[in-house]
């Protein structure tokens, strides 16, 4: 599976949503040579960005990724609100988007850590490597100790 | 060790706990095991390849990871009673101890020992003059930043990050079509 990144960023910006970049996308656009297969982003709990987040997936036929087919699963705004983090398909490929992050919080406490990048003629935020670092580390999976060596590795070389 | 499993099953829900599990132990043994079997099968060998000794440095610090996180439960759980902290943190074999012996049961040592930190890296918590060690995963990271091809990563480095999203795009299809042409094959 794989995410068209040019369309799923002109969606989110283009209707406004305020979003952060995070996980393994993330690891990519500080320089991670890792492959990730989906895209995640923690978005802002508001009613109001809840809304906008509706709005632009919604053309993408969002649905519960690895659920059974024909679940009365609706895309709206109240869904969101009800909710926290929702790990999707869309015909845009795999979206993760996440209320709150283990070790990191919501939009909120991230957006103190996060740069704005800008690709495919958008603007948006992404977070910094050193918060990536910290947010990989809170969670303490066993798979992620092979990507917190390789961002520690990008933060030494950076700073060479 | 064993007491302080079984405390865990009384107090599930304890930092302590929390920090070993059954699964642990059993990894741990596990690691053990696959560097004897290393040790073992070298025998005299003076030279290793540079994939053997990857493994056994991952392994090693898969033990160490595993002796830092034994030592931060009991510093938790026996908080209270200094004799057991102390005799149950002087199973731990120092680092280097372990490097070169890590299938050898445990060597004693003496509380003095225990005041320093297998890693180096521990951090005294609680005025207490045991260690707490506050970064566990860090030898296994550093392990496997051993591994790491920094080319690869300055070759990155150097691109723009639309650059690096479409090279990651990119990868996705390979991988995709990778995925397709596996399924077929099996079918």
């Amino acid at each position: 599976m794989s995410v068209d990144y040019a369309r799923f960023f002109q969606a989110l910006c283009g209707a406004g949503v305020e979003f952060i970049l995070v996980g393994g996308t993330a690891a990519n656009v500080h320089g991670s040579a890792r492959l990730t297969q989906d895209v995640d982003v923690v978005y802002r709990r508001t009613r109001e960005n809840a809304a906008r987040l509706v709005s632009a997936l919604g053309p993408f036929s969002p649905y519960l990724r690895g659920a059974p087919p024909g679940l009365p699963f609706r895309w709206d705004a109240e869904t969101i609100w009800n909710g926290l983090n929702f790990t999707l398909t869309t015909s845009l490929g795999p979206v993760d988007a996440l209320g709150e992050i283990a070790g990191g919080g919501g939009y909120d406490q991230l957006l103190p850590h996060s740069i704005e990048i800008e690709a495919f003629g958008q603007r948006m935020r992404c977070l910094d490597l050193p918060k990536l670092i910290a947010v990989k580390r809170a969670a303490g999976r066993p798979k992620d100790l092979e990507v917190i060596a390789e961002l520690e590795a990008l933060a030494e070389e950076a700073d060479r | 060790m064993l007491a302080l499993l079984a405390g865990r099953g009384s107090h599930p829900g304890s930092a302590a706990a929390r920090l070993i599990t059954p699964g642990d132990v059993k990894r741990a043994k596990v690691s053990v095991a696959q560097l004897s079997e290393i040790k073992s099968r070298n025998g005299a060998r003076r030279t290793t390849t540079a994939e053997q000794a990857r493994t056994r440095d991952v392994l090693h610090a898969a033990v160490e990871q595993f002796s830092d996180r034994f030592g931060a439960a009991v510093d938790l759980a026996f908080e209270d009673a200094d004799g057991t902290r102390v005799a149950l943190l002087s199973l731990i074999p120092r680092r280097k101890e372990r490097r070169t012996a890590a299938a050898k049961p445990p060597a004693t040592s003496t509380p003095e020992d225990v005041g320093s930190t297998p890693t180096g890296r521990g951090s005294f918590l609680r005025g207490s003059s045991l260690p707490c060690y506050a970064e566990p995963m860090d030898p296994v990271i550093e392990a496997y930043k051993k591994g790491i091809d920094r080319t690869l990563l300055r070759e990155n480095l150097k691109l723009t990050v639309e650059q690096r999203l479409r090279n990651l795009m990119e990868l996705q299809k390979l991988a995709d079509e990778l995925h397709r042409a596996g399924a077929g094959k099996r079918r």
